[in-house]
């Protein structure tokens, strides 16, 4: 049986007090609390370098981890460059190994988590650990001391062990990160940290956060998660038995492959966002449209002022977390409906697959700003009158690529606005 | 001048210049290997020089291994990963990939033995995932 757990290592052993410094290393860099239950054990299966068990335990090879790490320590004598090259792969088992001790399942059984064992969540999951190992590899080293004994062991190159799961996870974080303003490695701590069971629905609330804060509402978010999860998760899925399996591909082509399919994952998830975006777009126009005639002449005196101010607020709207406070002082100066009113207010219904996604003739411009009144109908929203709740399905025809945001900026041009550099846009 | 400054650019540079030509990405691994040599400390200055150095990879990632052997281990490795059919059979076919894959690792070429031997811990960890899901209770 494979992953043999042999003679178990003393805790006050050099070996056992390495691995746990690597562990500890992990924990720390991840933000995750470690489930490794202190014990480590010597591997006893000659095919496997190492292995991190579901009960929170650590297997290592004795030959090929612990004897490099010996003599890397105690050798009295620097290593040459294959001897650093095998003591970076021992390090990289290690390290690989102790991010997925730090990644927990989590309740695959709960409403809207999603399977951890599948081969969607397999690939993600060592994907996102190896990528995650290679990035932070040369800082675990240092961590644990390994450079101060032997300074080339950093000098090393690494290898890819997992060419289809590791650039399709480095493609997603690459593209999550230029949508919410993140770095790559922030996006990889969030994503090693989530439980696996929420994994995929923390990769659609970035998309869904940048684009429909303060539009969507919260009742909704679990429908719209299912739908922008799917693209992705189907991209994930086939990574296993159609890129990695398949025979006719070298591992560079696989790589190619396998960002292709991020690529596919994240404009799936674009759309979704997209298709909703939409919706509540047009609910809100229309709804706007419906009270209009309601309104009062002195209103229509401060409507006007409001005007002239609204592409400022629409602007700010959209940005993060700050279009309840704004919306809800327009709503109060405009003497409209007052928050906590009670209903009577129509509510946007959900949009079955199959039905015509826009009844309003309007396409949304990729430029136009947010009226008025919809500002005024956010308020509404934010105030406690929810729209109904149900599942919202989104019609996901549409052929179109990654939508631009309700200001009408690339994905790539916002993460330009909010932060950082300009980012060359990969999907 | 610090370690940390150094890595920081590092990192987010890793990030902003993925896609740019190979001229602009040396011309970086330069500058940023000239503010490495500003650190004081040996040790901390030798780190800082390696991440320098780590750049380039760090854009691309690291590249996968070119032998007969690796391209084969991934292949097994997604076969096993992927395939159907009862636990039993599916673990049968684990196992068996992981025999095949350490026979290759033992013909492979030297530094790629290590990163081929690497892909047997997820199918060990598929194995134990599959033993689990098969218990009663």
């Amino acid at each position: 049986m494979p992953s043999q757990k042999g003679k178990e290592l003393p805790p006050s052993s050099p070996e056992y007090q390495w691995v746990a410094s690597v562990i500890r290393s992990v924990e720390q860099r991840t933000g995750s609390p470690t489930r490794w239950n202190k014990q480590v054990f010597e591997e006893l299966d000659p095919g496997v370098l190492g292995s991190a068990h579901a009960d929170g335990t650590m297997t290592v090879s004795p030959s090929m981890v612990l004897d490099p790490v010996r003599q890397a320590y105690t050798g009295g004598r620097p290593l040459t460059n294959d001897e650093n090259y095998r003591l970076r792969d021992a390090a990289a088992t290690v390290t690989h190994e102790a991010v997925h001790l730090s990644s927990h399942y989590g309740d695959p059984t709960v409403p809207g988590a999603h399977p951890t064992h599948d081969p969607a969540g397999r690939a993600l999951e060592e994907g996102q650990a190896e990528h995650w190992t290679h990035r932070n590899l040369d800082g675990v080293i240092a961590d644990v001391g390994l450079d101060a004994a032997q300074p080339g062991v950093l000098t090393q190159p690494s290898m890819d062990a997992y060419p289809a799961y590791t650039s399709a996870s480095a493609d997603l974080n690459s593209a999550l990160a230029a949508r919410t303003g993140q770095s790559t490695d922030e996006i990889a701590t969030r994503l090693i940290g989530t439980e696996r069971a929420q994994r995929w629905n923390a990769a659609a609330d970035m998309v869904i956060d940048q684009r429909l804060g303060g539009l969507m509402p919260e009742s909704h978010r679990d429908a719209i998660r299912a739908q922008v999860v799917a693209p992705a998760r189907a991209e994930f899925e086939k990574l296993a038995a159609v890129v990695q399996a398949d025979k006719s591909l070298n591992s560079a082509q696989k790589t190619t492959l396998a960002k292709d399919a991020a690529s596919r994952a994240i404009s799936g998830m674009d759309q979704a966002v997209g298709h909703a975006e939409q919706h509540y777009q047009n609910w809100y126009q229309q709804e706007a449209a419906r009270q209009a005639p309601q309104q009062a002449a002195p209103q229509q005196a401060q409507q006007t002022t409001q005007q002239q101010t609204a592409p400022q607020q629409a602007q700010q709207t959209t940005q993060q977390q700050t279009a309840p406070q704004q919306a809800q002082q327009t709503a109060a100066q405009q003497g409209g409906p007052q928050q906590g009113s009670p209903g009577g207010q129509q509510r946007p219904e959900p949009v079955h697959q199959g039905q015509a996604q826009a009844t309003n003739r309007e396409t949304p411009s990729t430029g136009q700003a947010v009226s008025p009144e919809v500002v005024k109908l956010r308020a509404m929203m934010s105030g406690g009158q929810a729209p109904a709740s149900g599942a919202v399905h989104v019609n996901g025809s549409s052929t179109d690529g990654a939508r631009p945001d309700r200001n009408g900026q690339s994905a790539a041009q916002h993460a330009t606005r909010t932060t950082k550099a300009p980012t060359p846009e990969r999907g | 001048m610090d370690f940390e400054t150094v890595d920081t650019q590092v990192r987010a540079l890793s990030d902003s210049l993925r896609g740019a030509d190979q001229a602009t990405i040396t011309a970086e691994v330069e500058r940023l290997k000239g503010l490495a040599a500003l650190i004081p400390d040996e040790l901390w200055r030798a780190r800082a020089m390696a991440r320098a150095e780590r750049l380039p990879e760090l854009i691309t990632g690291p590249a996968p291994g070119t032998s007969e052997q690796f391209e084969r281990a991934v292949q097994l490795q997604g076969e096993a990963a992927s395939a159907q059919g009862s636990t039993e059979e599916r673990i049968a076919v684990a196992e068996s990939a992981i025999r095949a894959i350490a026979e290759l690792a033992e013909q492979a070429p030297a530094r790629e033995a290590g990163t081929i031997l690497r892909m047997n811990s997820s199918l060990a960890r598929l194995i134990e995932e599959l033993q689990l899901e098969g218990r009663p209770g």
